[in-house]
């Protein structure tokens, strides 16, 4: 992610600053309680070698970037259960942690990006 | 009466869940909270479900294993939104286990309850409780107990209905933000309702648990007295020609309880909004500003909660004298566990203090006595008790509340007790009471029952309108650096004078909240705690 970034809520509050961990760490954990999302993986790794590690840390397979207007984008890489309607369960996903990052920070998500990255069995 | 049912008759009992879904399911959509608030439940479960019918319409239905894969695509393919895609696992745990079996009896059922639950939580990392999860798994775990019998398949459905129907009932306490709402889980709703529709299917008459379900639509008013202004936002704003009226004005429809107050040389800002960036946006047009404070009141209220059930399991007693119905609640309310009956003409003994000291689960307990003359009782009750006994000397109820506010249940005991002797001797307390004789107040003299203004246990103030003397005391009390003025009323101020209490000191400290609570406690009229 190179440089670590930091953003205000509102460019007068000056005092509130939020950074990305806190916003990964938020859609981390409304990721984890999604239903159908049963892992998170390290983006950088080739598709499907997630599926080996399960103990992953809430932030890991999550990107948080920052628009100019200070808009929120979200990117997630996920391990789906099989079975399941992967379409579905990524648009879930995306409301919820719009939902929940939102309700949070109060700043505006204006994207969030799903990538199945595998399939669990 | 079926002990069995055939694979075909599987449709004719989705059918059945499917339409009594049907009738709840704008009902369901308005209890959606959770996990997004978006008011959907009800819709995409009946999607979900009538994706499964289209499927199985174009399957062959005499053929057991193409009926059930039509099944399993149907609610893979259709499944709708988050209750969608759990019910189209807990469709498919069924599925797989009837699958195996020609026909259907209770012990195949019974075990489709089962793998449905398996499934079901499979496919989620962390299962949040108190969701339709939940009441699947409840369900399954109840016809469970009815394996080594042979019973009817109506049965089982009847034990999973009835035992669905109250983990339903169940789920606020589990999930708090379905509490916080008045609301029941959504999707657990709309699986009752659909268990109801099979039994009704199966038994040829209608079953109706729902009715009873009730509770549902009460708890839905409440959802929509929830507060109205979500941010209590406070700044101080300073610059030249600042005009408080101005400022006022402009930020009138924000929200509300806003309070624009002159400091030296700058306004103090408080106001309840939804949307500090639009007020600090245009505080900032006029002047600079500086120590803004934005308060999620939500939270706030959750935490004062949680606070309260913390300090219900943190080992320490409180045992409390008072007297008065309204501040016997209020106590509670804060935390106390026993109250001892007394005030200042009935001073209870050290062996009725002794007895709820010793109710008090707890090898620690603190006293807090509320008037001067109980303190000594009090400090008795620490040689008669095996307990660690310790008395905060509160003199008035004000002081006791005040000590309340400043308990924190995870910090030590010796910590607590020097905060809580702090916080009691930061709140200001006045009295008002009626002369019970004729004397003699600072050389004049005072009739029998007229109004006694008392401050720090002197009468500082008499007359024959309790307004009068109200207002008059409010003046010797607060100063500039307070901001909360409580009144605890009893039974004999009328309404009338209530509100013209509440309205002079609304006038007079424009910039103080006022509180005004029915205490309910004898002989005076008025007690007034200024903060």
């Amino acid at each position: 992610m190179g440089k670590r970034k930091e953003e205000s809520a509102e460019e007068i509050l000056g005092k509130v600053k939020i950074f990305p961990d806190v916003i990964a760490e938020l859609a981390g954990l409304a990721a984890l309680e999604s239903y159908g999302v049963v892992r998170m993986v390290n983006p950088s790794w080739p598709a499907g070698i997630g599926q080996l590690f399960s103990r992953d840390k809430l932030r890991k397979g999550i990107k948080v970037a920052f628009s100019e207007d200070s808009k929120v984008k979200i990117e997630l890489y996920i391990i789906i259960k099989y079975g399941v309607n992967l379409i579905e369960v990524a648009k879930n996903l995306i409301e919820r942690v719009k939902y929940e990052v939102e309700r949070h920070t109060q700043l505006e998500v204006e994207k969030v990006d799903v990538y199945v990255r595998g399939i669990k069995v | 009466m079926p002990f069995t049912i055939q694979p075909k008759d599987i449709i004719l009992l989705i059918k059945g869940g499917f339409s009594n879904l049907k009738k709840h399911q704008s009902e369901i959509d308005r209890l959606n909270v959770f996990p997004v608030p978006d008011g959907d439940t009800g819709t995409n479960m009946v999607l979900t479900l009538q994706a499964i019918l289209e499927e199985v319409d174009k399957a062959n239905s005499a053929d057991k294993a193409s009926l059930i894969n039509a099944i399993i695509f149907g609610a893979l393919m259709g499944a709708r939104g988050n209750s969608g895609v759990i019910l189209s696992q807990i469709i498919k745990g069924f599925c797989d286990t009837f699958r195996q079996f020609d026909t259907i009896n209770s012990h195949v059922l019974i075990d489709a309850f089962q793998n449905a639950v398996r499934v079901a939580y499979q496919a989620v990392r962390k299962p949040v409780e108190g969701t339709m999860l939940t009441v699947i798994r409840d369900a399954a775990i109840a016809v469970k107990n009815l394996k080594n019998q042979e019973v009817l398949i109506e049965k089982v459905f009847e034990v999973a209905l009835k035992e669905a129907r109250d983990s339903l009932l169940r789920t606020p306490d589990l999930l708090p933000v379905l509490k916080e709402a008045g609301v029941v889980d959504a999707g657990g709703f709309g699986l009752v309702a659909m268990v109801e529709g099979v039994l009704s299917t199966l038994k040829k008459e209608e079953i109706k648990v729902m009715s009873n379900l009730a509770i549902p639509k009460v708890l839905l008013q409440q959802k929509e007295e929830s507060l109205e202004f979500l941010y209590c936002t406070e700044f101080v704003l300073k610059g030249e020609k600042l005009r408080r009226d101005d400022l006022e004005k402009k930020l009138e429809n924000k929200g509300d309880s806003l309070m624009v107050v002159w400091g030296d040389e700058s306004l103090r800002v408080h106001i309840h909004t939804n949307f500090p960036g639009d007020v600090l946006n245009l505080a900032t047009s006029l002047g600079t500003l500086s120590q803004i404070r934005i308060n999620n009141m939500q939270e706030q209220m959750e935490e004062r909660k949680s606070k309260l059930v913390a300090q219900a399991d943190s080992g320490v007693g409180i045992v409390a004298v008072a007297n008065g119905e309204g501040i016997k609640e209020v106590l509670k309310s804060l935390g106390v566990q026993r109250i001892v009956e007394g005030g200042q003409t009935m001073n209870p003994s050290a062996q009725e203090l002794l007895k709820e000291v010793e109710g008090c689960p707890s090898s620690e307990v603190i006293i807090l006595p509320n008037n001067k003359n109980i303190i000594l009782t009090a400090e008795q009750v620490k040689t008669l008790s095996p307990k660690k006994v310790y008395i905060i000397p509160t003199v008035n109820v004000p002081q006791a509340f005040s000590a309340l506010v400043a308990f924190t249940p995870n910090r030590s005991f010796a910590e607590n007790l020097k905060e809580m002797n702090e916080a009691i001797s930061r709140v200001k307390v006045g009295e008002i009471t009626r002369a019970v004789r004729d004397c003699e107040v600072n050389g004049e003299k005072v009739e029998q029952g007229k109004y006694l203004g008392i401050f720090n246990g002197e009468i500082v103030i008499s007359g024959n309108s309790l307004i009068k003397v109200t207002s008059e005391l409010l003046s010797k009390i607060v100063s500039d650096e307070d901001s909360l003025i409580t009144f605890l009323f009893n039974d004999e101020v009328s309404d009338e004078e209530k509100k013209k209490i509440k309205g002079e000191a609304e006038k007079k400290f424009p910039q103080h909240e006022i509180e005004m609570y029915n205490g309910g406690q004898p002989l005076y009229q008025l007690i007034i705690s200024v903060e």
